[in-house]
């Protein structure tokens, strides 16, 4: 079991008090908190690096490392980076330190921020039940497993066709009034998967943030709202035999959708400073940017998308398609935890689902929409027995995205997480740069060094702006794993060099916009001083210098004509079974190039529709 | 097989955070006994009381028993509560193997309103040590509802078979009295007669007969092809200026062995009698001369009697006390001569909240006394805690007086009415308070008869 104490001598070491970082004991206490939330094995994998941490200290220099002084303490950790493998995990502690000292010094300016905004009623007062409150064994037309992108847009459509819908969700609900009393940290551990630190095991790490909440990742994620790509659309019709994609149909659904999240383009007055830099540098090389297309339209550019929208303006499928849904008739229930399907012979009868006080409940249900999520769908299906096709839970792809910063003269003002998007080289190399500027600590870059380095660089990481590089990537990933899934990455050769060649245009970019330095996040050499430099540097990069985040996790049930290929047929039923529908990313087939919001919405849509047209 | 099952426990309304007292008792009835093991759907009839909302209400519905396949036993059950409104219970338990004795006696559920939304979560469970020995004592193997309407008469000689219905049209508080009747003669062809005679309550009653019409091996079949239908769901027939078509809304609760099941099933007794529907509710036309009639639920009784003839002397009763509480009372002497002197036999079966007493009524018949003056007869009586006064007077005006043929050609008379009093107490034996009072007015159905020699 971890403790607090043991988490004091690695804060101490990476932001010393000596040099202004924040008192270790407190922040070893906040630690030891956030971690105590994390699942065993993460909990148990951090509590022993840094007691490695300690036993280096002990063995090399005979003291504990909080015993030390402020050099030696940077010593210690500066020979254990030196290692390929042992800086990954050191990499790891690092941004779970600075994550959460990075999360103390955001409260205050987020609370600053929402001090004077009136607070949104709820749309779903009262819909949302706690498993709790719920009966011990209910019957309902259908069950929509996830309350996401997907399970909301078929809940929604499902429950408008008459039938009882009840709608599953293993997060809490957590209306906007609570986010104005929550620290980020806090929204953190309670709106994401495992605090927001999930993560894909490979060469290198990929942390993949999903969302777990009423909403689902609709709730955390940036509101960047692109249409699906028309080739996008014709590889999973015509390549991948996917009826649901049929283009003129899938046209509907996604102009349904559209007018659901009330999608509009970012407004210039709320793109703040992040934003701004980064159409200033796409303008002086001539690339094609814009700001970002979003469901958002009265947003105050307050910058807290990744943390749920305290404003209630970042329009999340729990503000429009769930309360809809309600509306309707369905019903929605709260940290319920889908335990597996309950099978008789080729039919799935119902639902067992585990509360979070270990006890049990049953839902009877003749159709079954499993919506849980590209990582959860496969394992609940292996927890079911209904996973013998042998390609579920393969074919996962991710997106990967890097982070790029530059430094600058002035503070970066606040604006939009996420505002502006350049697709110069989109087509042709499948990279998206986005402007996303997220609280220092707090995003998915991990800030360089240790020490009073680390101290003064989070300290003056309000002069730098991020771009992230996102890359469409081949489906290299997998998820193993019943009970808790396990998911494995291997980054493709050539999604490598297109994500080398991303950082290095978003580099270009930054200094073209007038950065004095850039910050490649990479383990060895990060800080570059120009754009040639940058590139030399990124030529010779290792793929374990990476610090990758994956948010758009896609594939691993996919959808299609083939039957050997694709444990999912082309009207989105699983195979093998006779009434379980899959609709959520899971069942994309090829990765979506852009941010997925969009696609799985409409997919989701499309799949409510079959499940109607079946049910006639 | 039927069986008696309770189940306590409470409920608690969504979004509310105080339980309410929730329990049911109710009779199943397993069409086929041994696919209970496998799977099979039992009729569930009885009461429900949920604090608060609905007291001692009637509820109907299944139990789906699937011990082995799917390890489920599942409760679907409807009713309406003191507000008016309809509800529906809905909940499985979920045979775990590891806790067998856990999950076979706790019913987890939800409560479903009208519009089929959730409204409360329930939780129930079966108490091994209350309510155990009473499950077990009530469990009874017997034939299904429908098929105790069947005939029993097998070509034998010296047989008589009845099929006779009674009910009150709660509108106009006309009686009506329907009886169906094979006459297998000790020589002779068998035949098939009956009357029906209905008793408004402003007029002389009105009765007509038809037959006898020759009987082949199916005595319900020949009256059927003489245009009477007699079923549990229908009776109708048409005499010209009387006629009728009922259709029974569905049995409400089990059927009544006033004589106890053996003396039905194996014919201990000269003649037996059984009430297969004894709380009907019965729909439908019927006109008699200047008047037509058209019942929506009016509540009755059908009845069936088997054996070698009429009794020497009997009385009966059948009272229906409202929320399906039904008091039935055959009291008989023996026409054998070595048995005419033993006093009358009385026979009775109280149904209320679903339990009936007495337990046994073979054994309590000894127990009870009756005295029949004129048209008014008294049953007296103390069995098991319980003290049982019945009063029951024919009104003269409303009374027909008609002729019974036993199979051994002697002729019996009784005197009917179908819109008798009766007044009715059930008191603590020993305490000497009144438990339950019932008083019916011209709503009772009630027979005296008699073999003049």
């Amino acid at each position: 079991m971890s403790r607090a104490t043991d988490f004091a001598g690695v804060c101490a070491a990476m932001l010393p008090p000596e040099a202004g970082g924040p008192d270790a004991d407190e922040l070893a206490r906040r630690i030891h908190t956030y971690v105590s939330q994390l699942p065993r094995t993460t909990r148990m994998a951090l509590t022993t690096g840094v007691r490695s941490i300690d036993m280096f200290a002990r063995v090399t220099s005979g003291k504990r490392l909080a015993d030390l002084d402020t050099a030696k303490r940077v010593r210690v950790l500066q020979r254990i980076a030196t290692r390929g493998h042992t800086n990954e995990a050191l990499e790891a502690i690092k941004a779970v330190v600075l994550l959460v000292a990075g999360g103390e010094r955001a409260a205050a300016k987020f609370s600053h921020d929402i001090a004077k905004v009136p607070i949104p009623d709820d749309p779903l007062h009262n819909r949302v039940i706690r498993a709790s409150d719920w009966p011990g064994c209910t019957s309902v037309d259908a069950v929509v497993i996830g309350s996401g992108a997907g399970g909301a847009m078929t809940a929604r459509c499902l429950a408008r066709s008459g039938m009882s819908v009840l709608i599953l969700e293993e997060g809490a609900h957590h209306p906007t009034r609570d986010l104005h009393t929550m620290s980020p940290l806090e929204r953190q551990s309670e709106l994401y998967r495992e605090c927001g630190i999930s993560f894909a095991i490979g060469n290198p790490v990929v942390i993949l943030p999903q969302g777990r909440s009423v909403g689902g990742t609709t709730v955390v994620n940036s509101g960047t709202c692109f249409r699906t790509p028309d080739h996008v659309i014709r590889t999973w019709h015509e390549e991948c035999g996917l009826a649901l994609a049929e283009p003129a149909r899938f046209g509907t659904y996604l102009d349904e959708v559209e007018r659901t999240l009330h999608v509009t383009p970012t407004q210039m007055r709320v793109i703040g400073g992040n934003g701004q830099i980064a159409l200033r540098g796409a303008h002086a090389l001539g690339w094609s940017a814009s700001p970002l297309i979003r469901n958002a339209p009265e947003c105050a550019g307050t910058g807290q998308c990744a943390w749920g929208c305290p404003l209630g303006v970042k329009l999340g499928v729990h503000l429009n398609a769930l309360p809809q849904a309600c509306e309707a008739g369905a019903t929605i229930v709260s940290e319920a935890r889908a335990h597996r399907l309950i099978r008789e012979g080729d039919r799935i009868v119902g639902v067992r689902c585990r509360r979070r006080d270990g006890s049990w409940f049953d839902i009877d249900a003749s159709i079954v929409v499993v919506a849980a999520g590209a990582t959860e769908t496969p394992a609940l299906l292996r927890r079911s027995r209904i996973a013998s096709h042998p390609h579920i839970g393969k074919h996962l792809a991710v997106h990967p995205a890097a982070t790029v910063a530059g430094r600058f003269e002035e503070a970066i003002a606040t604006g939009v997480l996420q505002s502006v998007g350049v697709d110069e080289f989109h087509e042709d190399h499948g990279i998206l740069l986005e402007a996303t500027k997220t609280p220092p600590g707090m995003g998915a870059s991990v800030l360089p060094g240790f020490g009073a380095s680390l101290v003064e660089s989070l300290e003056g990481a309000d002069t730098l702006a991020n771009l992230g590089v996102m890359v469409a990537d081949k489906s290299s990933g997998r998820v193993v794993g019943s009970t808790q899934p396990l998911v494995f990455y291997a980054l493709d050769r050539i999604d490598m060099q297109n994500l080398v060649f991303g950082m290095e245009k978003a580099a270009q970019l930054l200094f073209a916009a007038g950065a004095r330095e850039v910050i490649l996040g990479l383990s060895h050499q990060p800080v570059v001083h120009s754009h040639a430099e940058a590139k030399a540097v990124l030529s010779g990069v290792a793929r374990h210098d990476l610090h990758l985040a994956g948010f758009h996790p896609t594939g691993t049930v996919s959808a299609g004509h083939d039957a050997a290929r694709h444990p999912v047929d082309e009207q989105g039923r699983l195979r093998g079974v006779s009434n379980v529908w899959i609709a959520d990313a899971s069942i994309l087939p090829a990765c979506t190039r852009v941010n997925p919001q969009l696609s799985i919405m409409a997919m989701g849509l499309a799949v409510g529709d079959s499940v109607t047209n079946v049910m006639r | 097989m039927t069986f008696h099952e309770v189940m306590e426990g409470s409920l608690r309304r969504l979004n509310e955070t105080r339980t309410q007292r929730f329990t049911f008792s109710i009779d199943a009835a397993i069409p086929h006994t041994l696919q209970m093991v496998r799977e099979t759907t039992a009729t569930v009839r009885g009461s429900l009381w949920i604090q608060g909302a609905a007291t001692a209400v009637p509820v109907e519905g299944t139990l789906e028993m699937s011990p082995l396949k799917k390890r489920r036993l599942r409760y679907r059950l409807s009713w309406q509560s003191d507000d008016g409104k309809q509800y529906r219970f809905d909940g499985w338990k979920t045979l775990r193997y590891l806790r067998l004795l856990s999950s076979w006696t706790t019913l987890p559920g939800a409560v479903y309103d009208a519009d089929g939304r959730v409204w409360a979560s329930a939780e129930l469970k079966f108490s091994l040590r209350r309510q155990l020995p009473r499950l077990l004592a009530s469990i009874r193997f017997g034939a299904r509802h429908d098929a105790l309407s069947e005939p029993r008469w097998r070509n034998q000689p010296g047989r008589t078979e009845v099929w006779y219905t009674t009910l009150t049209d709660p509108d106009s508080g006309t009686g009506v009295w329907l009886h169906h009747e094979l006459i297998a003669p000790d020589t002779g062809k068998p035949y098939v007669h009956g009357w029906i005679s209905v008793f408004p309550p402003d007029s002389v009653p009105v009765t007509r007969r038809f037959g006898p019409y020759a009987c082949s091996a199916n005595p319900l079949q020949s009256l059927a092809e003489h245009g009477m239908t007699v079923s549990p769901q229908r009776m109708s027939g048409d005499l010209g200026d009387v006629s009728w078509d009922l259709r029974c809304a569905g049995n409400r609760s089990q059927p009544l062995f006033p004589m106890s099941r053996t003396v039905w099933r194996r014919s201990l007794l000269p003649a037996s009698q059984i009430v297969p529907q004894p709380s009907a509710r019965f729909s439908g036309p019927i006109g008699y001369p200047a008047k037509k009639l058209s019942l929506q639920d009016a509540s009755g009784a059908s009845a069936r009697v088997y054996g070698h003839g009429n009794a020497q002397r009997w009385i009966w009763l059948h009272a229906d006390l409202g929320n399906d509480d039904v008091l039935e009372i055959i009291g008989a002497v023996a026409r054998q001569h070595s048995l005419r002197w033993l006093p009358m036999l009385v026979f009775i079966q109280l149904r209320r909240h679903g339990k009936v007493w007495p337990r046994f009524p073979l054994l309590a018949a000894w127990r009870f006394h009756a005295r029949i003056r004129g048209d008014t007869w008294t049953v007296r009586g103390r069995m098991g805690g319980q003290q049982l006064q019945v009063q029951v007077t024919l009104p003269t005006t409303q009374t027909v007086e008609l002729e019974y043929v036993d199979p051994d050609g002697a002729h019996a008379l009784c005197r009917n009415s179908e819109r008798a009093t009766a007044h009715i107490v059930v008191q603590h034996a020993r305490r000497q308070t009144t438990t339950i009072e019932w008083q019916l007015d011209g709503t009772a159905h009630a027979e005296i008869g008699r073999h003049p020699t």
